[in-house]
Formats: structure tokens, C-alpha cells, sequence
């Protein structure tokens, strides 16, 4: 049974900030409620005020500015499946954002909720982490910018003070000569948390078959969704074939820190970060 | 007394409901409102038991505080037929023998509904999307589909004949 809160409405962003500016302490915020309310229900979290974000929409956006793309913090994973801006700028957050839930979840949950629940499975962070996306971070007192891998601190906690609310995140476009890839490793199709997931972003070399820039993010594979620096490295600027790329994604081994639990063994989950990465590299290099 | 108002319409009419802000959509639907056609299955998001379209697109009213239901309008099962008209999904529904028990069909037909109002003509694999968060331990599935390939079709010829 959910608890007896008080609730709180505010029309605008700046009401919002006033609010948690005093209450901070005391407010939850709610946007599409996918998480909160299951939380509230089963009595994991006692708030004496919820903050129904509902009316704010000015965090509803999605908007070009320059060479980057603005998503509000309450835009649904359905809007950005939806959007044409999305589609064409950020094709790899639209494949993560796909597979989130069904399709009712997708029409609630928001970008900000599940940044916000930090979930180390929640399915639109890998592809923010691979395009190094920002998140802006409002209070009353005025904005600060962090990197989202920055902004994930471990499984639930972030750099999100109380009396802050996510305002929007940004990310570059997408470019010609980039590609993406999102590979999802859950019990089935739909309404599955991720077992494993792997997020890789490149950029094409002028070579056949090298890549000038890679970023990897791996889920549900270490405390925080995490980039695979080493195997970033080894596979930039160097001629692959099958077999080199065989070998190099075997050392992503050495980047994930995954845990045993109910959905699958820490070494099922070291060899799916293997396997996961290696599939969606080949995808990229020798069947798109 | 810790209570809220929210006003919204639900299948065309207003209401104003003052509850505790604790409450949910689907509390307030089935229990305050009497209209029991959206079921509860699991109160947690698993099921689509409870789905009902908010402006149009399916949500879980067993996830929606009311208030998040301010100035929108809500549609469930009740809301489909017109007079003693049911809709061209019900009616499929009726036909290809997509119902056993029932408890899955109001969530199933406004997920359903929320597909073909932006997709007349899905294809098996949108359906199964558009699906994908409704449980149905009877049917297997496949006569759904079925019935809402049929109504799709329907509801273009009914479009065409206008
Ligand atoms: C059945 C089911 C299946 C699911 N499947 C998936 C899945 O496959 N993949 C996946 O990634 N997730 C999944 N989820 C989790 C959830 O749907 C997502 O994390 C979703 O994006 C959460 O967004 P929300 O708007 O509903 O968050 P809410 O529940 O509204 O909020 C979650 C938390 O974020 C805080 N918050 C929300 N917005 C802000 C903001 N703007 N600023 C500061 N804090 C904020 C809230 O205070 C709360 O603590 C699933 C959930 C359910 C119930
Ligand atoms: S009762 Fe709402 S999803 Fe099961
Ligand atoms: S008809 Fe019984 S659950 Fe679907």
C-alpha cells in the first residue's frame, strides 16, 4: 500500500526549482512514475511529498541547437522513437530506447527517469555514455553540465543533489562516416531487464575496414553502465579483419565487473560482454 | 484531509475526483468511478491488465498517479462502443474467438486500439510489438493477432466507405 504523501503540482520549471529549493529534502519527483510507483507500492521508498513533474512542458522538447541535439528530461522513450530529429541525429539512443519495457512503458518512462534511476541495466544510458552526452542539472540557484558518465555514481546513486532536477540532455548529432549499435542480451523480447548490453559508436577510417574512433559502454556488466577504454584503444586506427576482431574483444573480459544474481552468473556475464561486443562490431564493419 | 482534485474526461465526459494523492488512475477508475472493465492483474507494470489509452496512447493505470491525469482524456474498454455499436475490434475479437477468460481482453483491445488509430494496416511483427506488454495466459496469441489484423482491415473499409 502506497503511503499517505502530500503532493506537489508546479506549472513551470522555475516553480518546480522553488520548490525543491526549500523541500528539496523531503520531495520526490515523479515523471512517468514506471519506477517510482513500483518503489511506492512495494514501500522501498516512504516520501512525505511527491512532485508531479507532469505539467512541466517545457522538458518535453526535442530541439536542434547548433550541432547538438536537446532532449527534455520528461521526453518519453516513444518520442524518441518517434521524433524525425531522433531518427536521423541520434539513431543509436532510438535502438536503445526500443528495447525498453513494452510498449506502454515506453509511452510513460522518461529519458530524466531512467538517468535518474541509474539503473547499471536501464537501456538508454549506454548509447548517452557511447555518444558522450551531457546532462544539465537545474536548480533554483542556476544550471551545471556534467557528463552522464560522470553524473552515474553506482546502481542508484548519482550526482543529482536534492534539490536538483534533470533539466535536459545533450548529445552531438550524428555524422557521416558514424555508426552505432546497440545489442541488448535479455530473458526474451519484451519486458526483459537486461542480462548484458553493449552500446558501440564509431567512426569510419578512410582505410577499408578501420575505424578512426570508437567508444563502447557496456550494461548490467559493473555497478555503473561503463566505456571499455582498453578495447576502444586497441581496436582505433588498425586494420580488422574476423579474426583480429575476435581478439581484440576478448579483452573487454578485463573492463566489466559484473555481479551474480537471479538473472545470470558474473561469468555468463563476462562471456555475453564478449560475444555482445564482438556481434555488434561485426555488424558494423561487415554487414551495414 | 490530505486530499487532491483532478479533473479529466474519461470516455468523453468530465470528471472532477477530489482522493488522497496516493491513489492511482486505475483506483480511481474501477473503485471511485465503478467502471470495472480495466482489470488489475499485477499493480506493478508486468501484466497490461490495466491499460487504458491517455490522449490516445496506451498507458498502466496501475502506474499513473491521478493527478498525471489532469486536463487529459482518458478512454478504457467502456469507452469503445458506440452505443450498441461495439468497435471493429470488438467485434474481431468476438469473431476469430480471441477471448477465453477475458481478463487480459479490455487491456489487449486499448493497446490494440492505440496501434491502429497510428497504424491502420500493422504488419504481425507491429502487432506483436504493440502487444508485447499484454499477458494473455488463454489464447497463445495467435487469434489476437488475428483479430486485430481483421479489424484493421475493417475499420480501412469502414474509413473508405465515408
Ligand atoms: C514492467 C517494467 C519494465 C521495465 N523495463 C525496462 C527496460 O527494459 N529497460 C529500462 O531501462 N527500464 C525499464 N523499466 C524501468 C523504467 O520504465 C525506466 O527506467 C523509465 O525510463 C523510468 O522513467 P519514468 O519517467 O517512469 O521515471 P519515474 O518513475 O517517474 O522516476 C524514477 C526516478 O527518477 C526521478 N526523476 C524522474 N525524473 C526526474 C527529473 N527530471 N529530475 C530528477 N529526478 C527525476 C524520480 O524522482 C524517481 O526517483 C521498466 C519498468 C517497468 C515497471
Ligand atoms: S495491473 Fe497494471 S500492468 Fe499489471
Ligand atoms: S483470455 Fe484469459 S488471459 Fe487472455
Amino acid at each position: 500500500m502506497v503511503n499517505d504523501f502530500r503532493l506537489v503540482r508546479p506549472k513551470t520549471l522555475p516553480e518546480a526549482l522553488g520548490l525543491l529549493d526549500e523541500f528539496g529534502q523531503e520531495i520526490e519527483p515523479v515523471a512517468g512514475g514506471t519506477d517510482l510507483l513500483v518503489k511506492l507500492e512495494d514501500g522501498r521508498i516512504r516520501p512525505s511529498q511527491v512532485m508531479d513533474l507532469s505539467a512541466l512542458n517545457e522538458l518535453k522538447q526535442i530541439r536542434l541547437v547548433g550541432e547538438d541535439l536537446h532532449l527534455g528530461a520528461l521526453v518519453t522513450h516513444t518520442a524518441v522513437l518517434e521524433s524525425p530529429l531522433t531518427r536521423t541525429e541520434a539513431p543509436l539512443l532510438v535502438m536503445g530506447c526500443r528495447t525498453v519495457g513494452s510498449t506502454q512503458i515506453r509511452n510513460m518512462g522518461t529519458l530524466g527517469g531512467n538517468l535518474a534511476t541509474a539503473s547499471p541495466a536501464g537501456d538508454s544510458i549506454p548509447a548517452l555514455v557511447a555518444l558522450e552526452a551531457k546532462v544539465v542539472l537545474a536548480s533554483k540557484k542556476g544550471e551545471r553540465t556534467l557528463p552522464v558518465e560522470d553524473f552515474l555514481v553506482g546502481p542508484g546513486k548519482t550526482e543529482r543533489r536534492r534539490e536538483e532536477l534533470i533539466k535536459e540532455i545533450i548529445l552531438p548529432c550524428a555524422r557521416e562516416g558514424e555508426k552505432g549499435f546497440y545489442n541488448k542480451l535479455g530473458q526474451r523480447n519484451a519486458l526483459a531487464i537486461s542480462i548484458a548490453n553493449v552500446a558501440v559508436w564509431v567512426r569510419l577510417g578512410e582505410r577499408k575496414n578501420t575505424l578512426s574512433r570508437v567508444r563502447i559502454a557496456f550494461g548490467a556488466l559493473a555497478p555503473t553502465v561503463k566505456r571499455g577504454r582498453m578495447v576502444e584503444d586497441a581496436l582505433t586506427d588498425r586494420e580488422l579483419d574476423e579474426a583480429s576482431l575476435k581478439g581484440i574483444t576478448q579483452l573487454a573480459w578485463k573492463e566489466v565487473a559484473p555481479i551474480t544474481d537471479i538473472r545470470a552468473s558474473a561469468q555468463y556475464r563476462r562471456d555475453m560482454a564478449i560475444a555482445l561486443l564482438y556481434q555488434s562490431l561485426y555488424h558494423i564493419l561487415f554487414l551495414s | 484531509m490530505n486530499l487532491v482534485e483532478v479533473e479529466f474526461t474519461l470516455n468523453g465526459e468530465r470528471q472532477k475526483v477530489i482522493v488522497p494523492p496516493r491513489t492511482t488512475l486505475l483506483e480511481v477508475i474501477r473503485e471511485h468511478l465503478g467502471l470495472t472493465g480495466t482489470k488489475k492483474g499485477c499493480g506493478k507494470g508486468e501484466c497490461g491488465a490495466c491499460t487504458v489509452l491517455l490522449d490516445g496512447e496506451a498507458v498502466l493505470a496501475c502506474l499513473t498517479l491521478i493527478s498525471q491525469a489532469e486536463g487529459h482524456a482518458v478512454t478504457t474498454i467502456e469507452g469503445l462502443a458506440k452505443g450498441e455499436q461495439l468497435d471493429p475490434l470488438q467485434e474481431a475479437f468476438i469473431e476469430e474467438g480471441a477471448i477465453q477468460c477475458g481478463y487480459c481482453t479490455p487491456g489487449m483491445i486499448l493497446s490494440a486500439k492505440a496501434l491502429l488509430r497510428k497504424n491502420p494496416s500493422p504488419t504481425q511483427e507491429e502487432i506483436k510489438t504493440a502487444i508485447a506488454g499484454n499477458l494473455c495466459r488463454c489464447t497463445g496469441y495467435v487469434k489476437i493477432i488475428k483479430a486485430v489484423q481483421k479489424a484493421g482491415r475493417r475499420s480501412a473499409e469502414v474509413a473508405a466507405h465515408d
